[in-house]
């Protein structure tokens, strides 16, 4: 793809814009999200993580009680 | 019969009623529109009513079952619902300005299903802007009332559903989960709410807050009335690829099975949060009614619920941000600063903390039904850790002290979105302010029917939805 195709690349690193960079956040919710975010990375840090992006409704199905269905 | 005493009646017998010809569709559907313009405007739980429609519907109904002929279980069936649900053609405001003109072109699945059964659509009810928030608050527009105190919070973010089918004019309603959505109003309001499995009942058509984690489920003044409501509803959906295949049961058919040798799990040990003492009393109370029913009663070591929670809260706030990114930019200061303090942390995570976050879902969930379902059947905790708080104490603004009193009423509802797992709220009588208690059951995955089959149980002995807050 070409740069006149939109594919970025004629743009410099630093010039792509932070996807949230015009929307105003206060302290508090900064300070929230970065507790969040420390907590979410010990919490995830030992854990594997199932890259399947349908493992969580097919662990659901396969942890029913009864017979397994199809 | 007045039109107060044909309110009174549950859903399931006032269908019997209907279908049986003993009243008709039309006289019902006119004694909920009087009572929801009315008692539901007291309330202000209501959006906006289709009385002419209505009452079309209703005649139609009743002409068909004069020829014999009938929709469904719910026949001519009158009900109200939160006002998220899209109906192609009617406004969908989501509690929020930004939404006030928003006239979706699609149908809900869930309502094409109460519409199938023969269910009669009222009208739009109060909830909190965007689905965002537990306690109910919406200063947008106005806070709905707890009919047991109008001084007291409804519970949310379904508000006004809860406080109409509470307050004895709506049958039962359509609610959304996302952090205890349905189950904390129906335990403001004493009435019962179940959150099914994910994947059990379609999101299609009802307005997205955090799709991973988002529910749709009914409440309703029974189980056995949450059993007919769910038995229409749940069920796969090709336009939510995220719903089960799995047959639906018949949860009315298994209602009245004893719960003789069920295992009921209680935590052993303190939670991270303390209980308040009136409510650890009552719900201690509960188990002791269960145990005298023959259920068997298991102490058992808890994992912590804190990473649930903290899980939960980083995918909803990176989800409802990116849902709301475009407003965010450009009609900030319309939003509620409530919904803002809760909408703005999404803005600052970064997408492998929340992949990190989603990706483990699984892994935890099997960890938890391995090491808590292997002893017990199902779960049982308080719904709120706390009494129901005055509408004015907890109206802080987007505070960080109402962000605290959320997550904290939040606690014991929030770790079964993140775990998907289904939850049911039932009202197990009340505390010295005279508002409602509840207990949360907690079940494996699709077994929604034992959750209905104890609360049912309970309520058949207790005796506890026997009389509402206007008796």
């Amino acid at each position: 793809m070409s740069p006149e195709e939109g594919d970025g690349s004629s743009l410099p690193a630093e010039d792509v814009p932070d996807a949230a960079a015009d929307i105003e956040i206060s302290d508090a919710a900064r300070a929230t999200a970065a507790a969040l975010a420390t907590r979410a990375r010990e919490l995830t840090v030992d854990l594997p993580l199932d890259l399947d992006i349908h493992a969580f409704g097919r662990a659901l199905e396969a942890l029913a009680p009864g017979e397994p269905e199809r | 019969m007045s039109k107060s005493e044909l309110l009174q009646f549950e859903a399931f017998d006032i269908a019997a009623k209907i279908r049986a010809g003993e009243i008709s569709s039309r006289e019902v559907t006119e004694a909920a529109i009087e009572a929801l313009e009315t008692r539901g405007r007291d309330l202000n739980a209501v959006v906006e009513l289709d009385a002419a429609g209505a009452l079309a519907a209703a005649d139609a109904c009743d002409v068909e079952r004069a020829q014999g002929r009938f929709r469904g279980p719910l026949h001519g069936l009158p009900l109200a619902h939160k006002d998220m649900f899209y109906r192609a053609g009617r406004m969908a405001a989501s509690g929020t300005r930004i939404r006030q003109d928003f006239v979706p072109d699609t149908t809900a699945t869930v309502l094409q299903r109460l519409d199938r059964a023969g269910a009669i659509d009222l009208g739009r009810l109060h909830m909190v802007e965007f689905a965002l928030g537990l306690t109910g608050h919406n200063a947008i527009t106005g806070t709905p009332r707890n009919p047991w105190n109008p001084d007291y919070v409804p519970g949310g973010s379904s508000s006004g559903p809860a406080a109409t089918v509470a307050a004895r004019i709506n049958y039962m309603t359509l609610g959304s989960d996302t952090g205890g959505s349905i189950r904390g109003p129906a335990a403001c309001c004493g009435i019962v709410g179940i959150k099914p499995t994910f994947g059990r009942v379609s999101r299609f058509g009802a307005m997205p807050l955090s799709t991973s984690l988002d529910h749709v489920g009914p409440l309703a003044r029974s189980s056995k009335d949450l059993a007919l409501m769910l038995h229409v509803i749940a069920g796969h959906d090709p336009n939510d690829a995220t719903t089960s295949r799995r047959a639906v049961p018949d949860y009315a058919g298994s209602l009245e099975h004893p719960i003789k040798g069920l295992r009921i799990g209680v935590n052993a040990q303190d939670y991270e949060e303390p209980v308040d003492a009136e409510v650890q009393h009552r719900a201690d109370a509960s188990l002791e009614v269960l145990k005298s029913l023959g259920a068997e009663i298991v102490r058992l070591g808890l994992p912590a619920f804190e990473p649930f929670n903290s899980l939960r809260r980083l995918i909803m706030f990176v989800e409802a941000a990116t849902l709301h990114r475009r407003w965010l930019q450009t009609q900030r200061q319309h939003y509620n600063p409530q919904t803002l303090a809760r909408l703005e942390p999404g803005c600052a995570i970064d997408a492998i903390d929340y992949q990190a976050a989603l990706r483990v879902r699984a892994p935890m969930l099997r960890e938890f039904v391995s090491s808590v379902f292997d002893k017990i059947d199902l779960l049982h905790t308080p719904t709120l850790p706390d009494p129901i708080p005055r509408i004015d104490e907890s109206d802080t603004g987007g505070s960080q002290k109402f962000v605290e009193l959320v997550n904290r009423m939040g606690y014991f509802v929030c770790p079964f979105n993140f775990l998907g797992l289904p939850a049911i709220s039932v009202p197990i009588g009340f505390l010295d302010n005279g508002l409602p208690a509840a207990m949360q059951l907690v079940g494996q995955p699709f077994d929604e029917a034992t959750l209905l089959r104890v609360g049912n149980a309970y309520e058949r002995e207790t005796g506890v939805m026997t009389h509402g807050p206007d008796d």
